[in-house]
């Protein structure tokens, strides 16, 4: 069984940077073929309100380059000293080669740095901190986390079932060795539910066919998607959502001893407001323990949906105070993780919106 | 009980149908199918509502949503009666 308990890595830094461009939900009714009732059920059930994305040709990577590299600059990080780079996302510059190779060079990082992508959504956040403080266990003392997704660029451009939920977002997170700081992860995998949320095409099981996809598309109906666009059994994802997250709680809490009562902030993968709602109720757990306003302000920012939850309303408290904190994030694959972790006055500025003048990327 | 739970079962169905216009939902008995008449959002929007009826006529949140409610092969949601039955389990076991 995947627990594992860590005691020599600590988070330093974590800032993200959200699309430029802010959508709201009723500008967008007609777009999407909302009439006025089933917009109002969706606002008070999904909790749907506005969304940031980014303008065309910017990438998740644009998006971790400013976050990074504001990271580095209040911190004064000397470039050298980063050992990993890590990338998780879904939404990479290329299919090939990793982002995170790409990003070495353009954060000016030592080609001494080791640095590869890693292919999760709404669990990858904490996936990634699992990685990131294994490497730190196993040595390493600087390593940076980049997680986040164009999550847009996921879906069918007027799909109304995923695309008014989707928002874009891009967090770096920095993590450093120190001693004697303990944290616990709890991981899990279920690959029999792959097909509820998925892309299907464009990899070597499903081809991109252009010519098919272009037939296949129809503008009259809102609803269609290619099979190179995301798909999400609703249903099915309600149910392993609800029937996850409380076990993978208890799991942790029994794993590194703590207690519901203990803990200051259990900061979740954002999918949408009745869910988070949901868990908090089923665990009993105060409001202000468990934060769920992210997907009504930003959208689901799949993996950097827990430190964009962070930058974006926790910002203050995690600044200045030391705190007991649960992430956990649950989805695709399907693939849910947890993890107990304590911070100390990190740097965690309030979340940024894209700026053009990080766009200098001069690649094809 | 189960008379009270019948009465806001119905009192949530009419409020959803308000938005719906199901007309299966205009008077329905208590064989009517409610789970293959509606999408997961609907579901969800009367589990909401359900919870809100429950927890204000009984004092307490009583967790109705689990993950078989989804679920189109297991579902308790599949006919009105199932939906009573269903939450009067609920009800009964949270005492």
């Amino acid at each position: 069984m995947a627990k594992v308990c860590f005691d020599r890595a600590q988070i330093s830094a974590i800032a993200t940077t959200v699309g430029d461009r802010k959508l709201s939900i009723d500008d967008e009714k007609e777009k999407f073929g909302f009439d006025d009732n089933s917009l109002r059920r969706l606002k008070k059930t999904i909790g749907l309100n506005s969304r940031y994305v980014v303008s065309e040709g910017v990438c998740t990577s644009d998006l971790c380059y400013q976050s990074a590299i504001d990271i580095f600059r209040r911190l004064g990080i000397d470039k050298k000293d980063v050992e990993a780079l890590l990338f998780v996302t879904q939404s990479p510059d290329y299919r090939a080669p990793s982002t995170a190779i790409i990003m070495q060079e353009r954060l000016g990082l030592s080609v001494d740095t080791l640095a590869y992508d890693i292919n999760l959504g709404c669990s990858g956040f904490v996936y990634g901190l699992f990685t990131a403080f294994s490497f730190i266990q196993s040595g390493l003392k600087k390593v940076l986390l980049l997680v986040g997704d164009v999550a847009s660029s996921l879906t069918g451009k007027s799909d109304k079932t995923l695309a008014p939920l989707m928002g874009d977002a891009g967090s770096a997170i920095l993590i450093d060795r120190v001693e004697n700081q303990k944290s616990y992860f709890v991981m899990h995998s279920d690959g029999s539910g792959y097909q509820h949320l998925i892309i299907p095409g464009g990899a070597c099981r499903r081809p991109y066919l252009r010519p098919l996809l272009t037939e296949d598309r129809d503008i009259e109906d809102i609803s269609l998607r290619s099979d190179m666009d995301m798909y999400m059994n609703g249903g099915e994802i309600f149910n392993f959502s609800i029937k996850v997250v409380p076990k993978l709680f208890q799991e942790l809490f029994e794993f590194a001893g703590v207690t519901e009562k203990e803990i200051d902030y259990f900061v979740l993968h954002q999918p949408n407001k009745y869910i988070l709602q949901n868990i908090s109720k089923r665990l009993a757990l105060g409001e202000e323990k468990i934060p769920s306003k992210t997907a009504s302000v930003f959208g689901n920012q799949n993996s950097a949906s827990i430190p964009g939850t962070i930058n974006g309303f926790l910002y203050e408290n995690f600044s200045n105070l030391k705190l007991k904190n649960i992430f956990a994030g649950f989805g695709i694959g399907l693939s849910w993780g947890a993890c107990y972790v304590e911070t100390n006055t990190i740097y965690t500025p309030q979340v940024k919106t894209f700026d053009r003048r990080y766009y200098n990327w001069s690649g094809s | 009980m189960i008379e009270t739970i019948k009465l806001l079962v119905l009192e949530s169905i009419e409020e959803i149908n308000k938005d719906l216009q199901i007309k299966e939902f205009y008077s329905p008995s208590l064989d009517t199918n409610f789970f293959d008449l509606v999408d997961s959002l609907v579901v969800l929007n009367f589990i909401l509502d359900i919870e809100q009826r429950l927890e204000g006529h009984f004092g307490g949140y009583i967790q109705i949503a689990n993950e078989e409610v989804m679920d189109a092969s297991k579902t308790p949601f599949r006919t009105v009666k199932d939906i009573i039955e269903f939450i009067t389990r609920r009800v009964e076991s949270e005492g």
